[in-house]
């Protein structure tokens, strides 16, 4: 555990070791069980000690006062404390009462006078030489005392004036010491700094000059792009996604098949109208089933290879293609184009960006051979679903139909949709062939095939029909 | 007779979010986590950004219950150096001098915490040496006034995301491994190994780049062991993870990307009792990541060192 606290400064804690310091000064109401309780410890023990001794001399004094109080029972009694306190034992009454007792009675000695008084002015004399023996001994010590008391007072002054000198001369010393260490510090830190400042300069001055080096190199990157952007066709084209186009060709002729049928079924017609808009309205909704269904396959069937890709292609009726992608090369979009118009398309133009990006619109010619009228609808929900079913089975993915927008278009009731999915581009192609097969009366306004990112294409149809 | 209060709290203000934990020292255990975004009007000053709070703690009902408070400051803006001291020289001199060339601002201009921390890049003793800006402590301080917090400490982020591993991961304490603290606006990364911090590296916001960007600069940082002074980035072992973005989809797998270890989300309630939650921990699992820091600043101020 790392604790810092930044609401002062703090140098040299351990982490390990010492305790957080900041929470100890923290004044808290509560007593309990808490880090910072730990630096009290020593207060309240010392709190806890100091009770005790003064409770301790509370009692002793209380002991004192109640055993001056209490009357002696007997003499004896009373002065058993005063025996007893070691303060002022007293020998003295057994050193006079002792001699007391073994006091001879002076009346079984006998003693000549004259004897007795030399012995007395002898005794005398004694002790007047040994009390001025005494007192000269006395006075000669005192001397030597004061004598020694005065040298030994003259030593210690001159020790205690040596220790300061010393001591100070020590302190000088240190204050020497500290000031160099300080000084040495002081110049330490400084070079230290000089020497990070030159660093930083030196870092500085080399961060300069990789940048302008990487200033240089991206102005000379930057010139290479522009160089290479200036080129008609760029060389590196963006990630595309590709139509999921993965079924060969259609066979020859077959084209030519489908065209040569429409021409029989249409055979019975008397006048040929020139223009889609000539047609019934059911017979356009067969037109555009057949020209969506011409134009998929056309487009198929004119695909280079290599080196094109399809973001989106979009069918418009009556049968007006819109192609856009990307190419690597302006020669495959000619090829492109010009299979296109080999597949009896017309109108045919295109754009080319320098990115490689494309567009290439092209029209299916209007056929009037191919003019069969499509039933009428007699329940809209019902031949919708049949459509999406129909879907199903070539393994397209619709959303549920909403309900179909419905508009008088005299004669007739048109039905319109919107449908959106997924799949593939021949499993639609082969949808739009089964919704003529099987007698449907829908047909497209639109039709749209982007390209998304999972190799399917994302599929957007707007679909009519015509009813009563 | 009033109940007195029994909580520690961390509290980490961030720039959207506000998080806190409240602890309970002497049960050791987590008693409240809450989380609040910060709303505009609290951002006018800190007076605004205090009463903010206080409301909060109100709501809480945490206002009478806190008898302790930390907050923190960002790493980001921080210092954190790993520095080898003259032990000739005194240990403030030293200090003061590291900082003045670390940030070229007078060292009387930051509040500096200098603790001794094992061996540094070159085999002599270490000291941590944090410092931070005192007009951005002013400003907590001033906050917690303004909330009626009564604050005892003021740490920094990453140091306290770094408690929080400590304190739930104590089994990795052996081994080399990476504490980043992920916000909108910058990555920490905070080195350790045996409890000791190894080196302290900053992965700024730079433009309009987002939160994948500077994943991918964190995940560079990291192969290269930026802010790693006393090891070998190679060694790296473990990455744990924390912060405002770190619960992110798809984040932790960029951070980690071309790293050789699994990067974790740091789970702030995984080894420390949290008995309220009892039932909610995969409600939690989001908000762990978040509370690490309020975490560890909670736990620094609560409880003494771990064996």
């Amino acid at each position: 555990m790392i604790r810092l606290n930044l609401l002062r400064n703090n140098f040299g804690n351990s982490s390990s070791s010492a305790p957080a310091p900041q929470t100890l000064d923290l004044d808290f109401d509560s007593q309990e069980s808490f880090a910072v309780h730990r630096s009290r410890k020593p207060l309240w023990l010392s709190l806890a000690a100091g009770l005790v001794v003064a409770g301790g001399l509370g009692a002793w004094w209380m002991t004192r006062q109640n055993a001056s109080e209490v009357p002696p029972a007997t003499t004896q009694e009373a002065s058993i404390p005063a025996a007893t306190t070691p303060k002022t034992p007293d020998p003295k009454p057994a050193t006079t009462t002792a001699p007391t007792d073994s006091v001879v009675p002076p009346a079984a000695v006998t003693v000549d006078p004259a004897v007795a008084a030399a012995a007395k002015a002898e005794s005398l004399k004694v002790a007047a030489q040994a009390r001025q023996d005494s007192l000269k001994l006395a006075k000669a010590s005192e001397a030597e005392r004061k004598a020694a008391a005065a040298k030994a007072r003259q030593d210690s002054i001159a020790q205690a004036k040596l220790a300061k000198a010393e001591a100070e001369k020590s302190r000088k010393e240190a204050l020497a010491a500290a000031a160099a260490r300080r000084a040495d510090s002081i110049k330490v830190a400084k070079q230290r700094r000089e020497d990070s400042i030159q660093l930083a300069r030196q870092r500085k001055a080399d961060s300069i000059a990789q940048a302008k080096e990487a200033a240089a190199q991206a102005k000379e990157a930057a010139a290479r792009a522009k160089e290479a952007a200036s080129k008609p066709v760029a060389q590196a084209l963006p990630v595309r996604v590709a139509p999921a186009v993965t079924a060969p060709p259609l066979a020859g002729g077959v084209v030519d098949l489908v065209l040569g049928e429409a021409r029989q079924n249409t055979g019975s017609v008397a006048t040929s109208p020139s223009r889609f808009e000539d047609l019934i309205p059911t017979a356009r909704v067969a037109y555009q089933r057949f020209a969506f269904e011409q134009i998929l396959a056309k487009l198929r069937q004119v695909t280079p290879g290599n080196g094109v890709g399809y973001s989106r292609v979009r069918i418009l009726s009556p049968g007006i293609l819109v192609v856009d992608g990307e190419v690597q090369s302006p020669s495959i979009l000619a090829e492109l184009v010009r299979g296109l118009s080999a597949q009896s398309m017309v109108d045919t133009s295109s754009t080319l960006e320098t990115s490689g990006r494309f567009r290439v619109v092209a029209r299916l010619p209007f056929s009037a051979s191919a003019a069969a009228a499509a039933p009428l609808s007699s329940n809209w929900a019902t031949d919708a679903q049949r459509a999406l079913d129909l879907a199903s089975a070539q393994g397209l993915v619709f959303a549920k139909a909403a309900a179909p927008q419905v508009k008088p278009s005299a004669p007739f009731r048109r039905a319109a949709w919107k449908l959106s999915g997924k799949g593939s581009w021949d499993g639609c192609s082969r949808w739009i062939a089964s919704l003529g097969a099987s007698g449907s009366p829908l047909g497209f306004t639109s039709l749209e095939l982007v390209s998304g990112p999972d190799a399917t294409l994302k599929i957007q149809a707007s679909v009519i029909a015509y009813g009563k | 007779m009033a109940k007195k209060p029994q909580l520690v709290v961390g509290l980490e203000l961030g720039d959207d979010t506000c998080k806190l934990v409240a602890y309970h020292p002497e049960l050791r255990q987590i008693e409240f986590v809450g989380l609040t975004w910060v709303e505009p009007s609290w951002r006018e000053s800190s007076a605004a950004l205090g009463k903010g709070l206080a409301n909060w703690l109100v709501d809480l009902k945490l206002d009478k219950g806190i008898r302790a408070a930390s907050l923190c400051v960002p790493g980001a803006a921080s210092m954190i150096s790993l520095a080898e001291f003259d032990p000739a020289l005194p240990l403030e001199d030293s200090a003061r001098f590291e900082v003045e060339t670390w940030t070229g601002k007078p060292a009387d201009d930051h509040w500096v915490n200098a603790i001794a921390h094992g061996s540094g890049p070159s085999g002599q003793p270490a000291h941590l040496v944090v410092a931070h800006r005192r007009s951005a402590v002013s400003h907590a301080n001033s906050v917690a006034d303004n909330a009626k917090l009564p604050l005892v400490s003021v740490g920094v982020d990453i140091v306290a995301a770094y408690n929080a591993f400590e304190a739930n991961y104590p089994t990795w304490s052996d081994r080399l491994v990476a504490i980043v603290l992920a916000s909108a606006r910058n990555l920490q990364i905070l080195w350790t190994k045996d409890r000791m911090i190894l080196g302290h590296g900053v992965v700024v916001q730079s433009g309009s780049e987002g939160p994948d960007q500077i994943a991918l600069e964190g995940g560079k940082a990291l192969r290269t062991g930026l802010g790693l002074r006393a090891a070998n980035p190679d060694q790296l072992e473990g990455v744990f993870l924390a912060g405002d973005i770190a619960s992110e989809a798809g984040f932790a797998p960029r951070l980690g990307n071309g790293l050789a270890s699994q990067v974790r989300l740091l789970d702030a309630f995984a080894g420390i009792s949290f008995p309220s939650a009892e039932g909610m921990l995969g409600q939690l699992a989001e908000t762990a990541p978040k509370c690490a820091v309020a975490l560890g600043l909670a736990l620094a101020i609560s409880e003494g060192d771990r064996p």
